[in-house]
């Protein structure tokens, strides 16, 4: 979710990507935004994001995050793995329901 | 690929390679201030927003000790932790740190040495490639006491070289000595004579030009020399553009086609290699049992040394079924054929020596070891309190192991850099030790199984002293600890105490070893020889045979040579303690020749005067005079050994014997004492037959000078005699009788040191138990004290408690002393590893320096103030 989110937003600081996530799920996800960090930092040591320092608007030093080719080429790979899993989970609903 | 990456990313990280922990604060509370300022424009005070925003984000702290985690490595960098602390402790306890380096710095420096000069003689040769694929052809002579004869014959050779499906390579040698002339003096020089192969069977390259060709291993082909690149060095200056110049031997052009690396020149050994260039008289049948050639081959890969060997006996057995009639005495000698690896052949018999000098090093290191887990568990001990505490506050037990495992590793550390560069010295005062002549072609070096040896021992020292007390100490109840503050711990005092009486008992076997060893060095050095070495000068000369072609020409030599010496001197085919002893078989008048009593002889040609010279004794009859020349009857002198053997209760004298292959019958004129001939150890199997220099010629043309004069006279006589003459191998008879003893010389020193070093470190563990043991009964002690014990009582019960522990010690280690008496029987002469007198002395020694060393602290015990230990 986050690598989507940089992917479709650009690159965003922490406060972005959490807020984004909450407003995309509806508020479904209300996470602890705290919880984002260690994730962000382990995509970074992955090579997936690279960050930079710049200024947030409310003229705050904010560290900003953005999808690098790695993390394009992984969030894709993502992206179909789970579209196939969702379908054969669908799938797997549908037989279900039409035995019903 | 992202896993190998992430993990890259947090050794980095932690290494503090990124992003330090302000940056991560900073970037959290801005985080923080947009979800407030949110808030705020949402309506809120400033107040509630603030708290809002931090339930939304989640514990802060928890968040920072998260990305902490993700970030770096948490055990290594805990562990990294505990090695700064360690370290930091260490520096503070100087005297234990430096005990300790010390000790395994010596043990870890010993061993080393040790192994790499061990594992280079016994596993490995200088300079040699795959040296297990190669073997020496030997030949075996039952019924003659000759079991290992070392060369093999010419047709032997030819089989050898023949059967390429089991060798792929095989050449043979000759030592010689050559004399170098063209320059301003005639010089000495080994020269191996090697057939073609020899190069490809060790597998040594030239480091200039090439080695022989088949065609140039021929008679009468053109004369070509390779040099070793010590003879290149010293002859050339290692000059580039010495191929194809030449160099003269025995006044003979001989042209240089090539320089060997250095390496192989200690087989043989060779200061110049030249062809063998055998004729082919000497691969006719007769040739069969004539053996002079030290053979070589390179197995086939894939063929082992057994094969080998089926295939010798295969060969033995063939010649044997089709030996000619007149050698069935050969037959009914038992005469056959066998293969040794070429270490073997090397080493020889300084493989029990050597692995006895392993198995007491281990034992040295063994040592190290249990007196630096005493020094640990003290240590330990000490700061009982500080661990008790930290268990108390939750320590874990991996964690406080990993503290104490930390002081091991960085301890061990220290020890491994100390003692390679001890190593290092200690092999080269080991090479200077070494008796060359019995262990050649060992050089100061490390290789990697030599390092690898090394890091298992060290693995294995720091496991026992370093995993076991971390894992005794940290399963301490904390409470316990903390209670016994300031009294013994009695568990980990006893494990001390084990250790103690553990190298105690170490320390009596090698101190038995090196007593016997001693013991059976200067009962040797009682040996009578048979001959008085004393002030007896010998030197080899050497006369070419192109020159010296008869009979006539070399006894003229001789003549002129011995008219210019003192009266007690004489020349000889060989002196005892020399080498170079001949070996012959003879045949007696009246007894028939084939009764398959073999009759063999060592064989010396002397000239009238030897047996004045060296002070052997007549026992019957005459020895040889001057009139006995080439016109007079043929007359030999036996030794009283030879007489015992084959003319038993009779007088020999005037018995005629005929030498194997001679015509002529020779007349035994006088018996003579025994003498050894190459160790004081034992004696040679066989009696010895003297024929007179002046009725024969020698086929060597090497003789030996003997004289009770000094050197420099021998050699003025020699070079007047013949102006291209010079003398070689100058030494006195006296340090050649002590050269056979080197070997067991070497063995006594390093393992005395041995033994002086286990005593030592026997006695510092001992005094460490004692110590510690006094410093926790100052309270006891002052009690005593107080209600009037004089301080002697205190003095006997602290030298008590440690003589009891070197009792136990010795009980021990005298059992232990019984294993190695297997081991090492062999090595002894005339004494026995359980001699009373022998133990008696190890034990006085063990016990004094046991009691020394819980004097010093039995003193302090008594020098305690009651006052102040109550108080």
């Amino acid at each position: 979710m986050v690598l989507k989110t940089l992917d479709v937003m650009g690159p965003q600081h922490g406060y972005g990507i959490a807020k984004r996530i909450e407003q995309t799920s509806g508020d479904a996800l209300a996470i602890n935004h705290g919880t984002l960090y260690p994730v962000l930092l382990k995509l970074e040591q992955e090579g997936a994001i690279e960050a930079d320092w710049g200024a947030s608007e409310n003229n705050r030093r904010a560290r900003f995050y953005r999808i690098s080719k790695e993390g394009r080429k992984q969030l894709r790979a993502e992206e179909r793995r789970w579209q196939e899993t969702a379908r054969i989970v669908g799938e797997f609903f549908a037989l279900g329901e039409q035995r019903r | 690929m992202k896993y190998l990456r992430r993990v890259w990313a947090k050794v980095l990280g932690g290494l503090g390679v990124h992003r330090p922990d302000g940056e991560l604060s900073e970037e959290l509370s801005t985080h923080v201030e947009l979800l407030t300022e949110e808030n705020v424009r949402a309506g809120m005070n400033r107040t509630e927003a603030r708290r809002q925003a931090c339930l939304r984000f989640g514990a802060l702290t928890s968040t920072h000790e998260a990305c902490r985690e993700q970030r770096g490595l948490p055990r290594i960098e805990a562990f990294m932790q505990d090695l700064r602390h360690a370290g930091r402790t260490l520096g503070n306890a100087r005297g234990f740190t430096l005990t300790v380096v010390l000790t395994l710095g010596v043990a870890i420096g010993a061993n080393t040495a040790i192994f790499s000069l061990v594992n280079q003689a016994l596993f490995q040769l200088r300079g040699v490639d795959q040296p297990e694929r190669i073997v020496s052809a030997r030949e075996h002579y039952g019924k003659l006491n000759l079991d290992d004869l070392g060369v093999t014959s010419g047709p032997a050779f030819a089989d050898i070289l023949r059967s390429r499906d089991v060798f792929e390579h095989a050449a043979a040698l000759i030592s010689s000595y050559r004399t170098l002339t063209g320059g301003a003096e005639p010089e000495h020089i080994q020269a191996a004579n090697v057939s073609s192969e020899w190069f490809e069977v060790l597998g040594a390259k030239p480091y200039l030009g090439r080695t022989f060709t088949a065609e140039e291993d021929q008679p009468n082909a053109s004369r070509v020399v390779v040099l070793s690149y010590a003879t290149w060095d010293k002859l050339f200056g290692r000059d580039p553009a010495v191929l194809n110049r030449t160099i003269e031997l025995d006044l003979q052009p001989y042209k240089i086609i090539g320089v060997m690396k250095p390496g192989i020149e200690w087989i043989g050994p060779a200061d110049v290699w030249v062809p063998l260039a055998l004729a082919p008289a000497a691969f006719v049948p007769q040739e069969r049992f004539h053996e002079y050639l030290f053979t070589l081959a390179k197995l086939r890969p894939g063929v082992s040394q057994e094969q080998a060997n089926a295939w010798f006996k295969l060969l033995a057995a063939r010649v044997l079924a089709s030996a000619p009639p007149d050698a069935k005495d050969i037959v009914a000698m038992d005469w056959t054929m066998f293969s040794k690896s070429l270490t073997r052949a090397m080493v020889g018999d300084t493989r029990t020596p050597m692995l006895v000098l392993l198995g007491s090093v281990g034992i040295i290191l063994l040592i190290a070891a249990s007196n630096v887990a005493g020094l640990m568990l003290a240590r330990i001990q000490a700061r009982a309190h500080e661990l008790a505490i930290q268990a108390a506050l939750g320590a874990s037990r991996g964690r406080m192991m990993s503290r104490i495992f930390a002081e091991s590793l960085i301890l061990m550390a220290l020890g491994t850099a100390l003692g390679l560069p001890l190593a290092y010295l200690g092999m080269k005062i080991l090479l200077q030790w070494v008796p060359q002549n019995a262990l050649p072609g060992l050089a100061v070096r490390y290789d990697t199984f030599t390092l690898g040896f090394t890091a298992v021992i060290v693995a294995l020292a720091g496991f026992l002293f370093g995993a076991v007390p971390a894992w005794m100490a940290s399963g301490a109840s904390p409470i316990g600890a903390m209670r016994s503050e300031g009294r013994t711990v009695t568990g980990r005092q006893r494990m001390r105490s084990v250790l103690v009486v553990a190298e105690t008992a170490l320390a009596l076997v090698l101190m038995v070893a090196a007593g016997s060893l001693l013991r059976s060095f200067s009962a040797l050095e009682q040996v009578q020889p048979g001959f008085e070495p004393g002030g007896v000068m010998t030197a080899s000369v050497s006369f070419p045979a192109a020159r010296y072609d008869s009979g006539e020409k070399q006894w003229a030599f001789y003549r002129s040579v011995l008219d210019r010496l003192p009266p007690k001197s004489a020349i000889a085919s060989s002196v005892p303690f020399q080498g170079g002893l001949n070996a012959g078989s003879f045949e007696v008048r009246g007894v028939p020749a084939n009764d398959g009593n073999g009759r063999h002889a060592d064989v010396r040609f002397v000239s009238p005067g030897f047996f004045e010279a060296l002070g052997i004794p007549v026992r019957n009859g005459r020895t040889f005079a001057r009139s006995d020349t080439a016109e007079s009857e043929r007359v030999a002198v036996i030794d009283e050994k030879l007489a015992k053997q084959f003319w038993p209760g009779e007088n020999p004298v005037g018995k005629q014997l005929r030498p194997a292959g001679l015509p002529e019958w020779f007349t035994i004129v006088g018996v003579v004492g025994h003498v050894r001939q190459a160790e004081l150890a034992s004696e040679s199997p066989r009696g010895t037959l003297y024929y007179s220099l002046y009725q024969a010629r020698l086929r060597m043309s090497m003789a030996v000078v003997a004289s009770h004069a000094p050197a420099d006279l021998i050699r003025s006589a020699v070079t007047s005699a013949d102006p291209a003459e010079s003398t070689f191998d100058v030494e006195s008879l006296g340090a050649r009788v002590a050269d056979s003893l080197a070997s067991r010389r070497f063995v006594l020193r390093v393992e005395s040191c041995f033994a002086t070093v286990a005593l030592f470190l026997a006695a510092l563990g001992l005094y460490g138990v004692i110590s510690y043991a006094v410093s926790q009964r100052t309270r006891e002690v002052g009690i005593r004290m107080a209600l009037g014990a004089p301080s002697q009582t205190i003095i006997r019960s602290v030298l008590g408690e440690g003589l009891r522990l070197a009792v136990i010690g010795t009980a021990i280690g005298l059992a232990a002393a019984a294993g190695l008496a297997r081991a090492i029987e062999s090595q002894l002469f005339r004494v026995r590893v359980f001699d009373t007198e022998n133990i008696a002395v190890a034990i006085m020694i063990l016990f004094v320096v046991a009691a020394l060393a819980s004097l010093l602290p039995a003193r302090r015990a008594a020098a305690v103030d009651p006052i102040t230990a109550l108080r």
